[in-house]
């Protein structure tokens, strides 16, 4: 009996879970890296980064394209692309997490300092990260900073040795997302 | 009975942070077109001594440096060939997302080269194409002295004009093929003793080694028989990236290092052991 009952909480459960209720969204977010290295400073910035929030529930999901990521000197995008990305093999990153502590009633501004854990794909690699960061309310908006650092390592992204004094093994990821209603 | 309970929670737990899908992305318009960088279907503007599809992106000024060495069977004394180098000297710039233009001064005939070359299709892109076509057109000017017989050591018969239209496909980051036709028109060559219109057809291949290291093998018969004494160039290639700069390292069976030259002048024969050394280094700046 309490078999069959855990059986039918599972599959509503499931059922229930896949149903996120979109209420933000934006496809103008951006994201930036710097790298700090000896030799040079690289940076690169994506406009194009995609996001979804429920602000119900405090779900986020974000993605973007490797290949949208620009730099100042294409011959670094290139490399950046083929060599240490296979943006071919790896077209996108992605974010999938929750905002601790959402509440989806916050005032104007609020509620600012918070920290959003999740699952990030890079390069096909998956971590569980935690970000702090601000997220506030403005309006009928979400706007949503962060400022984190990324080891290469982890997502098993390899410099050759050769190189190792023109780009940095953790890199500063920069986050500015405004999240729109829907409708 | 707890364990599975636990297990529900576990699950809703993890099904509560992957809820939202690529669908959910795509209901609110997916991805637009990338505005990526065409793809580089070869490493360099050249692929050993016959041009690539290839372009600097625009802006890019390449410097080139390319020293072609001695007969590797001249042995030790002569260090197998490294003491008899011809070299040239050169700059291509990128004037926009399709044309590039460029200069070079080699040692061959004290030769002057310039020449435009544009992208006509680019692979992808746009349009979708499934390959890539480019136009190259170059003139050179030998400046050598008392090496044409005096009747035609005059500066237009010293002249030479090269057209190409050169055809490639990145099959993936693996592998690149490119099919070239090479028509040379020169006023007067020392060895036929008469003007020469020649015709190559080159074809060109590349394989990745690794992300940053590649295998090239270019071949350029000559398709109809001018008179002139020549072997077809046979080379093989090493590409290797290094941030900035592109060295390529190469064996080929010619000496030569001016279009002009490789295209004319080839006289090696692998299966004689009549090999070459070569390097090209590039180096890119931003103006």
């Amino acid at each position: 009996m309490k078999t069959i009952v855990s059986i039918v909480a599972l599959i509503i459960t499931i059922s229930f879970s896949g149903i996120a209720q979109i209420t933000h969204f934006t496809r103008e977010g951006k994201i930036s890296f710097f790298s700090s290295a000896p030799i040079e400073d690289i940076e690169a910035v994506n406009s194009r980064v995609q996001a979804l929030l429920d602000n119900s529930s405090g779900e986020i999901a974000v993605r973007m394209r490797i290949e949208d990521f620009q730099f100042r000197k294409s011959l670094m995008q290139k490399h950046f692309n083929e060599n240490y990305m296979e943006s071919h093999n790896y077209p996108e990153a992605r974010f999938d997490g929750y905002i601790e502590g959402f509440d989806e009633f916050a005032e104007d501004g609020y509620p600012d300092e918070v920290t959003v854990r999740g699952n990030m794909t890079i390069r096909g690699v998956t971590n569980e990260v935690a970000v702090a960061g601000s997220f506030r309310r403005s309006g009928p908006h979400y706007v949503c900073r962060a400022v984190f650092p990324v080891s290469l390592e982890d997502y098993d992204i390899r410099i050759p040795r050769m190189l190792v004094r023109n780009i940095a093994e953790v890199v500063e990821v920069t986050v500015d997302i405004r999240l729109a209603p829907v409708n | 009975m707890k364990t599975f309970a636990v297990l529900t929670l576990l699950l809703t737990g993890t099904l509560l942070t992957a809820q939202i899908t690529d669908n959910m992305f795509d209901e609110f318009g997916g991805w637009d077109d990338v505005v990526s960088l065409p793809l580089k279907t070869f490493r360099s503007t050249r692929i050993v001594n016959m041009q690539s599809v290839e372009n600097p992106y625009p802006g890019e000024l390449a410097f080139t440096v390319g020293h072609r060495f001695g007969n590797v069977q001249r042995g030790f004394y002569n260090m197998f060939g490294l003491d008899m180098a011809t070299i040239r000297l050169g700059l291509d710039y990128g004037i926009n997302s399709w044309l590039a233009a460029g200069m070079g001064r080699s040692t061959f005939q004290k030769n002057w080269d310039g020449y435009l070359k544009a992208r006509l299709i680019t692979q992808e892109g746009r349009l979708r194409y499934p390959f890539s076509l480019t136009y190259y057109a170059a003139a050179s000017q030998a400046t050598i002295r008392n090496i044409y017989p005096e009747q035609h050591d005059n500066f237009l018969d010293k002249t030479s004009f090269i057209h190409s239209l050169m055809v490639s496909r990145k099959f993936s980051e693996l592998f690149s093929l490119q099919i070239s036709s090479i028509l040379l028109r020169s006023s007067y060559l020392p060895e036929t003793m008469s003007a020469v219109n020649h015709f190559s057809l080159g074809a060109a291949t590349r394989v990745r080694l690794t992300p940053m290291t590649h295998l090239n093998i270019e071949y350029i018969p000559s398709i109809i028989d001018d008179g002139v004494n020549r072997t077809n160039p046979l080379s093989v290639g090493f590409d290797i990236e290094t941030g900035g700069h592109v060295f390529q390292l190469f064996f080929s069976n010619t000496q030569g290092i001016a279009d002009k030259a490789w295209l004319v002048n080839t006289t090696g024969q692998w299966q004689e052991g009549d090999i070459f050394f070569g390097f090209t280094i590039t180096r890119v700046f931003y103006l």
